[in-house]
């Protein structure tokens, strides 16, 4: 079939197997350098991408939900400014993330920011701590990454505040 | 990498009229209704199909099987909802083991695109959610194409048979999902393992209760091994509501090998790891009542 998508700000027309999943899509018909393994929906966690504004693992999407879709990998993301507030948070709390799994950790960080940044509300803590498990990794650190969300909230909301 | 291969149609249906005539075209030939994928997707040679000829009907544009109502007695939410999002509406209004059941379901990133149709309807293996809502005496309506379509309220406990397996009609679709809201005075729910990655050796158990002073006046029971099915029954329910508390070491002992055994009788021989698992449980359960019956509040 063929679908019609944006990936990472470029417009692309892509002839693919209907059921074929995203991540194989970007990585064979795209060539994204961040995503370099396909675990067939094993929810290894390392092929998140921000479909439509929703952090997605991207071995569950099939080729024809991503017709005219908005999709950003990590190498999108960080060009933008959000990027800017987690990588403030890793260099305050010293807890980075290892080669293999940063991309797919910063973007997980981006979903929780994303959830919690217009609201008040304080961070659920086991919640974040049960997210934290979704990406399998050696050097996956829960109190880490409990410590970098925190602070990457504080510098989104900061901005935020900023801007109004 | 296999874009040679043959495409799967694939269908949008925007309404569950357009759905009728779709599954009817196509009632002949392998169809997979796609809810949220997750499941689909996980399955080993789902992608590349060795099967050609396959239907694909997606139910995400479908408006209908999104919605929410509530009221005194129950609240109903379409097949299509996500976890996440019966989750957050539903966290002042559920029973608490059902809004447990949803939390121990996969990350909450994942939960996002879990349908709760498709958590019900996942035909080779069973979760905690629908056993939470056979307990809580959930109703689903279904769809099914015969001569014409017909549409009926089944019981969650009739959606499977008593091996645990899926008893819908053949082309069935699942719509919508009635949860009655009840009180109860105290609710239990324990889950280890996930399902979806570690079927084998994960299980769960919830139950549900009223008390009166120190024992059960009404109480139900429901374990679930994802492999297996589901363990609910009249008997155990009886044994379980005859408790009185707090609960003697040999009380609990004949309990816990009545179960044992009926489960073998009913669902075949569980792993070790499982039966440990539940054993842990089910102490704990009958801990939480003990403590409960001589707590003085």
């Amino acid at each position: 079939m063929r679908i019609e998508c944006n990936v990472d700000g470029k417009a692309l027309s892509l002839t693919v197997n209907s059921i074929k999943p995203l991540s194989l899509i970007l990585m064979e018909s795209c060539d994204v350098p961040s995503l370099k393994t396909h675990c067939g929906g094993k929810h290894c966690g390392k092929c998140l991408v921000i479909f439509n504004d929703q952090v997605v693992l991207s071995c569950l999407i099939p080729a024809f939900r991503a017709k005219d879709a908005i999709i950003t990998t990590f190498d999108g993301f960080v060009r933008s400014r959000d990027y800017r507030d987690i990588e403030k948070a890793y260099a305050s709390t010293g807890f980075t993330p290892c080669q293999n799994c940063f991309g797919a950790q910063t973007l997980l960080i981006e979903s929780i920011l994303r959830r919690y940044e217009n609201n008040d509300f304080a961070i659920d803590t086991e919640e974040i701590l049960q997210e934290s498990t979704l990406i399998k990794c050696h050097c996956v650190d829960s109190t880490g990454f409990l410590e970098t969300v925190n602070a990457a909230l504080v510098n989104r909301r900061k901005r935020h505040v900023r801007r109004t | 990498m296999y874009a040679e291969l043959r495409s799967p149609n694939v269908h949008e249906p925007q309404n569950l009229a357009e759905y009728t005539n779709t599954i009817m075209s196509y009632k002949d030939n392998i169809t997979y209704l796609w809810a949220g994928g997750t499941y689909i997707m996980s399955q080993r040679g789902f992608y590349p199909s060795a099967s050609a000829n396959v239907e694909i009907i997606s139910l995400g544009r479908i408006e209908e099987l999104k919605h929410f109502l509530r009221n005194d007695r129950f609240a109903e939410f379409g097949s299509m909802v996500s976890l996440s999002k019966i989750e957050s509406v539903g966290a002042l209004l559920l029973p608490k083991i059902l809004i447990q059941a949803l939390e121990s379901t996969a990350t909450p990133l994942i939960r996002d695109s879990i349908t709760i149709g498709g958590s019900i309807c996942t035909p080779s293996f069973r979760t905690s959610i629908a056993s939470a809502l056979m307990l809580l005496d959930s109703t689903a309506e279904i769809r099914y194409p015969k001569k014409r379509i017909h549409t009926k309220w089944f019981p969650m406990s009739r959606v499977f048979d008593k091996n645990g397996k899926l008893s819908l009609p053949q082309n069935a679709l699942m719509t919508k999902i009635r949860i009655p809201i009840q009180q109860f005075d105290y609710q239990y729910f324990r889950s280890v393992g996930s399902p979806l990655t570690d079927a084998s050796s994960s299980v769960s158990l919830a139950a549900v209760a009223k008390m009166e002073q120190n024992s059960i006046s009404s109480g139900k029971l429901i374990i679930t091994f994802p492999d297996k099915g589901f363990c609910q029954s009249r008997d155990i329910d009886n044994i379980f509501s005859s408790l009185q508390f707090p609960c003697s070491e040999s009380h609990i002992s004949s309990f816990y090998s009545y179960i044992i055994t009926y489960i073998r009788e009913n669902l075949g021989d569980v792993s070790q790891l499982q039966e440990v698992r539940l054993r842990g449980m089910l102490s704990n359960l009958i801990d939480e009542l003990n403590q409960k019956s001589i707590s003085p509040l």
